[in-house]
């Protein structure tokens, strides 16, 4: 699958004790081939749930998520890393890395090859036969990062990777994120609710918020040279101007179906 | 659940046209209607074995119940002192795990030479087997105790025993409640093994007695009334420990 | 560790205790031995212990009954891992199943196994079968039961996320399910294992030819103390070993 990926019309709404809950509301974008997309918004399930339709995980209750031929998107051509982190704790580092392989049906040696190359990438050399809760919240993303990169897909959800890291960590692995990015050349989508993880991030920022959540804004960041800075003057500018927006004001109605 | 009422009505209803079709011999197996009117028969009549279900379910309760709060009694506090006061654990443990091993059962002959088949043998053999959770969990209540909150009695200033009793028991109480359902449970599992061997009543007397004269349709009695009184006896014991601990285990 | 403060009380004193308390648990049995004529003394017992295990001539059989009393427990255990885990993880994995098929397994479930006995017993008669049979039941309840728990408890995301990674519903029960319910299962078969046996000795304590059960009554009902504490030494021992056994297994089948 080549090319753009469009999502018309998106709505989804949840069956509740006290009638429908309508999360996401006509939601419509493009996600450009190897573009560096993210999703901002405020609080945690109206992103999450567009991630999931995306990733043909939920059905939309109206709209469509569709290729550039206009046929839906395909389980093997996406790979999403979860929040929570879904390594599996019955297998090793290098294990985990090589599952969507072996899923795939990839031979022996060729898995082991790219899992290492894999693992140097993500700068884990030495803890391949280690389990996940030997690693620290950091490592534990950059296997699942590693492992969506083995499913070797066009598309990578990543719903926000980095939430549960400390400031610092956080820091680091974003600098990772980019790198892998710039060198595996991948469309990437990335949800956060953090303002400067979007603006070091994102070739655009889509601003998703409101209740229900739509796309109320975007931002076109490409001018913007990598690696960015938030020392940056043109950014600092954006980013007050972003927040002077106040996209966030009223947030913070209703109760939403959170996992 | 509307899908669990069917499943069940299923069930019965295959039991009883595999008896009355023949595929399963009348000898062996009887159709629960068969069984659901024993069951009421027995409820007022006292063939073939000696006694109504009435009497029996008493003669058995009453043991088993006699045996489990012994176990209590005996079992709580020493488990409890076990874990706060190490004299008491390195006392008491050797012989404990010496004699844990050993299944009720296998106490039945020893219990039954010693002490006869009275009353008095089996609420011993139950109190045997029982006592054990209550040991247990009430053991690893106390030691489950955070330090903190220890530490807080220590200075205020409580003694000891104030600390034990203000502080750590109630911290131990749900894991307490666990040990006593687990030791119910115990209690009347080891009831029906000892009213199997050494009892001439009873709800395990019941069932032997129903192998011993071909009455499938006793048996089967004898054993939903076991198996019902059982799950009642645990379900009653879940509500008082919810409502005893509403504050939750952790606060 | 909490709960035990400092005490002034010399370290080697309380060393000591552990002794003393076995010491005066064995004191106190032979002079009860001594007082009644009907228990025998420690000595005596471990005597008889030590004459069967070492010089089988005097009774070949006793190997033999605790031989014949583990392979019953050991078959129907197998037959009890086969059956519990499959149908805990139909029971987990499958809605519907669970909905029409649950109850009736909780109808069965709080008939001890002790209590299915009698009824076995009439249909299956004295032999092999009857004790594997209910020696089964005893030990598939917590096999199921834990294995149910394992799968239904299982974290979502798990599911999710190797579905994203591509995995077909075979790939899904043997790389996310069964392993992500294996700590359960293994809970499961510990208990199970002792409930075996339990229900194996109570088996063969009412009906049968061989065993370490039917050794057990067979001295009670000639009075003989010695060997019904042997047996009750052994069936103990046996027990130990068992659960001795899973928590080295634990450690090694499941690292994480």
């Amino acid at each position: 699958m080549v090319g753009d990926i469009h999502v018309k019309g998106l709505g989804l709404s949840f069956p509740q004790q006290n009638g429908i809950h309508e999360v996401l509301r006509d939601v419509d974008f493009v996600i450009h081939s190897k573009e560096f997309l993210v999703l901002f918004g405020p609080g945690q399930c109206g992103k999450t749930v567009l991630m999931e339709a995306i990733a043909g995980l939920l059905p939309p209750t109206a709209g469509s998520v569709e290729d550039a031929q206009g046929s839906p998107l395909r389980t093997q051509e996406l790979c999403m890393v979860f929040q929570k982190y879904a390594l599996f704790p019955w297998k090793t580092c290098r294990q985990n890395i090589e599952l969507p392989m072996k899923f795939k049906g990839v031979p022996k040696q060729a898995r082991r090859k790219r899992a290492a190359d894999l693992i140097h990438l993500v700068g884990l050399d030495g803890f391949e036969h280690s389990y996940p809760r030997q690693l620290s919240g950091g490592m534990k993303q950059r296997v699942a990062i590693a492992a969506a990169y083995a499913k070797e897909c066009p598309l990578l959800l990543f719903d926000e990777p980095f939430g549960a890291l400390d400031a610092q960590t956080r820091l680091q692995m974003e600098q990772e994120l980019v790198r892998i990015w710039q060198q595996e050349q991948k469309t990437v989508v990335l949800i956060t609710n953090s303002i400067d993880e979007a603006l070091l991030l994102g070739d655009r920022i889509l601003v998703l918020a409101g209740s229900p959540s739509s796309i109320l804004e975007e931002y076109d960041l490409r001018e913007f040279p990598r690696p960015r800075s938030l020392s940056d003057r043109p950014l600092l500018n954006l980013r007050q101007s972003i927040l002077d927006r106040g996209f966030f004001e009223n947030e913070g109605g209703g109760d939403l179906r959170c996992e | 659940m509307l899908r669990g009422a069917v499943g069940i009505c299923g069930f019965l209803l295959l039991w009883e046209c595999a008896v009355q079709l023949g595929a399963v011999s009348a000898q062996q197996l009887c159709p629960p209607s068969q069984v659901a009117a024993a069951f009421f028969t027995k409820l007022a009549d006292p063939r073939p074995d000696g006694a109504t279900l009435g009497a029996h379910f008493i003669a058995s309760s009453s043991v088993a119940l006699g045996g489990f709060l012994l176990a209590c009694l005996i079992g709580l506090p020493l488990g409890l002192a076990m874990g706060y006061y190490q004299p008491v654990y390195l006392l008491a443990n050797p012989i404990f795990e010496l004699l844990r091993p050993i299944p009720p059962i296998a106490w039945i002959p020893i219990v039954t030479l010693l002490l006869g088949i009275g009353a008095q043998a089996r609420i011993f053999i139950i109190f045997l087997s029982a006592v054990v959770p209550c040991v247990i969990n009430a053991y690893t209540g106390i030691r489950h105790v955070p330090e903190r909150y220890i530490h807080v009695g220590q200075s205020l200033g409580m003694s000891r025993w104030r600390i034990f009793t203000k502080i750590c028991i109630p911290c131990a109480l749900p894991t307490l409640f666990v040990g006593v359902r687990l030791s119910l449970n115990t209690a009347w599992t080891a009831l029906v093994a000892a009213e199997m061997m050494a009892s001439v009543r009873g709800l395990g007397y019941m069932i032997q007695m129903g192998r011993l004269l071909i009455q499938p349709d006793i048996i089967i009695t004898g054993m939903l009334t076991i198996g019902s009184t059982g799950a009642l006896m645990s379900a009653l014991l879940s509500l008082i420990e919810k409502r005893l601990t509403k504050w939750g285990a952790e606060r | 560790m909490n709960g035990f403060s400092e005490r002034a009380a010399p370290r080697r004193l309380l060393r000591l205790l552990p002794l003393l308390s076995l010491l005066a648990f064995l004191s106190v049995w032979h002079l009860a031995a001594l007082c009644t004529d009907l228990l025998a003394t420690p000595l005596d017992t471990a005597k008889a212990l030590a004459g069967m295990l070492f010089f089988p001539t005097s009774k070949v059989t006793l190997l033999h009954h605790v031989w014949a009393s583990l392979c019953r427990v050991l078959a129907a255990y197998a037959l009890a891992i086969a059956a519990g885990v499959l149908l805990g993880v139909l029971f987990g994995w499958s809605r519907r199943f669970h909905d029409y098929c649950y109850p009736i397994f909780e109808l069965l479930r709080p008939i001890p196994p002790i209590a299915w006995i009698p009824l076995i017993i009439m249909w299956l008669g004295i032999g092999e079968p009857s004790k594997i049979a209910v020696c089964f039941i005893g030990s598939v309840v917590p096999i199921l039961v834990n294995t149910y728990f394992g799968v239904s408890r299982l974290d979502p995301t798990y599911l999710k996320s190797a579905k994203i990674l591509g995995a077909g519903q075979r790939a899904l029960l043997t790389h996310v399910i069964l392993p992500g319910a294996l700590p359960s299962i293994l809970t499961g078969m510990k208990v199970a294992l002792s409930s075996g046996w339990v229900c194996v000795i109570a088996a063969e304590m009412i009906a049968a030819r061989k065993g370490l059960g039917y050794l057990i009554i067979r001295s009670m009902e000639s009075g003989d103390m010695v060997h019904i504490l042997v047996a009750m030494i052994l069936i103990g021992s046996v027990n130990f070993l068992f659960s001795w056994l899973f928590s080295k297994l634990e450690g090694v089948v499941c690292p994480w």
